[in-house]
């Protein structure tokens, strides 16, 4: 599936501000579940990036604003072709799969995504409770993975606004609402406790006609799991879905501090952000 | 006055069995002996407020406020013979190296991981490992500019590292002080002696500095990045920045605009080039770490990526201090060097073991425990001096989160002479070596010897109780006068 992405940033200030440095991370990936066609910035006032990739992968841009401006705007333009893995999750897992996933040079290797993050710490006898019926009824790690999203898209509440980009895992828990993001970081802990590699994964969801699949019109978040012979698998708690042809990934780490799509320093008073994202379907045919 | 002191179960650096001086010691407790206990009092009260008067303090954290203290200053100096520091050398340059490399590799393709030498979590989930700074090339490969390395002897008069601080060891504006006292307060104790001058050694300093600047920086421009005056290490910070003739500057003196990092002078925006930061890794850039620091500089991490900048000592050196890798640094000697480490370790155990989780928890009383993540004595058991509820807290600490902890047999730390009014008594002493990188590894002579003063204790830290003595290197050829 191909598709082509608007996201349009805008910051306005309440007075003037100067000396502004921003950092994004808005480039799509460009891997084996997908290919990045195109990719356009453009900065308003106009500005200069400059580009890196971070150790997770991720395509970075900073660049520097140093005289007076009230208003920001950062639009990216995307064309992504989406490469959905040919993978059915129901298969189970092979016993060279699974004592692979249990080896040490597995557990080293993903260490990185295998650790409680601030976002990600619950306690242990929270996460065992809550993960027990589900682990003593799955057939393997990746089973487990697939009932747990079912788990936390069925007794979590979408609510928005009832948490902020600040919320950690254990209060999720406890009041069971939030959104996206709040999913993600919840599905990431009890992963890890269980002990599957597991990463938080920020990008855009093509709705279109399903009107059943939820996303704040905006970006997205979702979470991938590593299991030994396979490539990373992406689940959506909050759709109850795993991500195939209508996820869009922009960028992955262990939780949304390492992908924070957009921060800045400046100096002048309080700002307010807006941000619209638009996903075209390029391969959609025009009815009639 | 020496009547009362006892060199038995430890080694002692000065007098041996029998309290005989040792060779190289031999003139100087011969002119001990000369001197009258009542003059050697005032003397000391003079070498007391000697570094009052120049504000020589360092500030000790605790659970309350930060309170200032002078660091006491024992006039019995550590002497150390030629041979025995050549051989000490050059067992500090091949350790320094080899954590260098380790660095420059854990940054970059991780190959002592891939190779399963050290294990991966504990390098890339350490908490000193900066993500933030991976992939960055440093001039010349350096991410040590100056090193710290803490060095005890043994009870055969071994040395053994104790740690190796790569972030911002301190201290060395002690060392020359101490030497500075030394020499104005005790001149005549210098006499039948040839000792190592320090006089060169702030030239090595801005050298090396340079050294270190961004390629085709012909004469860079090289500030200290400071927190400001409350940092409990302020006076080390404008000490160095004045002799070394460096700028000595607060984050709020540096702005970064379009990738360069210029300082704010009356004449307006100074491009600069190397920046001696004692200030913490976290604290440096609230666009890419702890976004509410007031102390550093927005964007200083995307100049430092660009190459526009060298920041000393590198960002991220942390992960090769820690005091779960050190259990690992005579096998990065081996890896990165193919050498044998020269100097050796003290043994430790790393809890995150099981095997050697069981044998420390069975033998709490005989060991020391530290947590990783504490610095300067706080926060570890010491066993024998610990009482039996003392170790039984510390049981339960450990046991909530055993990798966090490593234990090493107490070691018997070597002892040397300190005044006390009347008499000597044998102190516990260690030492800190600094060590500079650069165009190429240098070793300062000396350095800072730390001796725990309360009599008996094992804790040398200047927020602990401990003081300071001067260290001789005496010179290959002697001078006689």
């Amino acid at each position: 599936m191909k598709y082509e992405v608007t996201q349009t940033n805008t910051y306005e200030y309440e007075l003037p501000v100067r000396q502004s440095i921003n950092q994004f991370r808005l480039r799509p990936l460009h891997d084996v579940q997908q290919t990045l066609h195109d990719y356009q910035v453009r900065i308003q006032p106009e500005s200069k990036t400059y580009g890196h990739t971070d150790y997770w992968g991720n395509y970075v841009e900073t660049f520097y604003l140093w005289g007076e401006h009230q208003d920001l705007e950062i639009e990216t333009v995307s064309t992504v072709e989406v490469h959905p893995l040919a993978l059915d999750v129901t298969l189970p897992l092979t016993d060279q799969q699974r004592t692979e996933l249990h080896s040490d040079s597995f557990k080293q290797a993903y260490t990185e995504y295998m650790i409680e993050t601030d976002y990600t710490t619950i306690s242990k006898h929270v996460m065992e409770e809550e993960t027990r019926e589900l682990w003593a009824n799955a057939q393997d790690e990746l089973d487990f993975a697939v009932k747990l999203n079912e788990h936390i898209y069925n007794t979590m509440e979408y609510v928005s606004g009832a948490t902020n980009v600040e919320t950690t895992a254990e209060k999720i828990l406890t009041h069971r609402t939030g959104v996206c993001q709040d999913y993600t970081h919840l599905m990431l802990a009890l992963c890890r406790h269980r002990g599957i590699p597991a990463r938080y994964v920020s990008g855009y969801i093509y709705i279109g006609e399903n009107s059943a699949y939820r996303g704040d019109a905006a970006t997205h978040a979702w979470l991938e799991v590593k299991v030994p012979g396979l490539a990373w698998i992406g689940l959506d708690p909050t759709n109850n879905a795993i991500a195939r042809e209508q996820h869009i990934r922009i960028a992955v780490g262990r939780d949304y501090r390492d992908i924070s799509p957009l921060k800045g320093v400046y100096i002048g008073g309080a700002q307010t952000l807006n941000v619209s994202v638009g996903v075209k379907n390029l391969e959609e045919r025009v009815s009639g | 006055m020496f009547h009362s002191y006892h060199v038995d179960g430890y080694f002692d650096e000065m007098l041996q069995k029998g309290k005989e001086p040792r060779g190289h010691c031999k003139p100087f407790h011969e002119k001990l002996n000369e001197v009258a206990p009542e003059e050697l009092q005032s003397r000391y009260e003079l070498a007391q407020s000697d570094f009052l008067r120049q504000g020589i303090t360092f500030t000790v954290y605790s659970d309350n406020e930060g309170t200032e203290r002078t660091m006491p200053f024992d006039f019995v100096p550590k002497i150390i013979p030629p041979d025995e520091w050549q051989e000490l050398e050059r067992g500090l340059m091949q350790r320094f190296d080899a954590l260098n490399a380790f660095l420059d590799d854990v940054y970059h393709e991780q190959h002592i991981l891939k190779d399963g030498i050290i294990p991966r979590d504990l390098v890339v989930n350490c908490q000193h490992f900066f993500q933030q700074v991976a992939g960055i090339d440093l001039p010349r490969r350096q991410h040590i500019f100056m090193a710290g390395i803490d060095l005890i002897r043994d009870d055969n008069g071994e040395y053994r590292v104790l740690e190796d601080n790569l972030r911002n060891p301190s201290g060395l504006s002690y060392v020359f002080q101490n030497r500075y006292v030394m020499r104005k307060v005790y001149p005549e104790f210098f006499n039948q002696y040839s000792v190592q001058s320090l006089e060169q050694q702030f030239s090595y300093l801005h050298s090396a500095m340079a050294s270190l600047a961004p390629e085709g920086s012909s004469s860079p421009t090289i500030v200290l990045l400071t927190p400001g005056v409350h940092n409990s290490a302020y006076y080390d910070h404008s000490f160095i920045a004045q002799r070394t003739g460096i700028e000595l500057v607060e984050g709020r003196d540096l702005v970064v605009r379009e990738r360069q990092v210029y300082m704010k002078t009356a004449r307006g925006l100074k491009k600069v080039d190397v920046i001696y930061r004692r200030i913490d890794d976290e604290f440096l850039d609230p666009l890419e770490f702890r976004e509410d620091s007031l102390l550093g500089v927005p964007g200083l991490i995307d100049v430092y990526r660009a190459g526009n900048v060298s920041i000393l000592n590198g960002i991220g050196n942390g992960v090769a201090d820690d005091k779960a890798i050190y259990h690992f640094v005579p096998d990065m000697i081996r890896y990165y060097l193919k050498e044998e480490p020269l100097v050796k370790n003290v043994d430790t155990y790393l809890l995150r073991y099981d095997d050697q989780l069981e044998y420390v928890l069975d033998h709490l009383s005989e060991l020391v425990v530290k947590h990783t993540n504490a610095s300067g004595g706080y926060n570890m058991l010491i066993g024998p001096h610990a009482s039996e509820e003392e170790i039984e807290a510390y049981r339960q600490q450990i046991l909530k989160n055993p990798s966090e902890f490593i234990a090493q047999p107490t070691i018997k730390l070597s002892r040397l002479p300190a005044f006390k009014e009347d008499r000597f008594a044998a102190c516990h002493v260690d030492l800190r070596v600094f060590i500079f990188g650069g165009e190429k590894t240098h070793v300062f002579p000396g350095g800072l010897t730390r001796v725990a003063l309360k009599e008996g204790s094992l804790v040398v830290n200047s927020s602990q109780g401990g003081g300071a003595k001067d260290t001789w290197v005496l010179e290959e050829n002697p001078v006689h006068i």
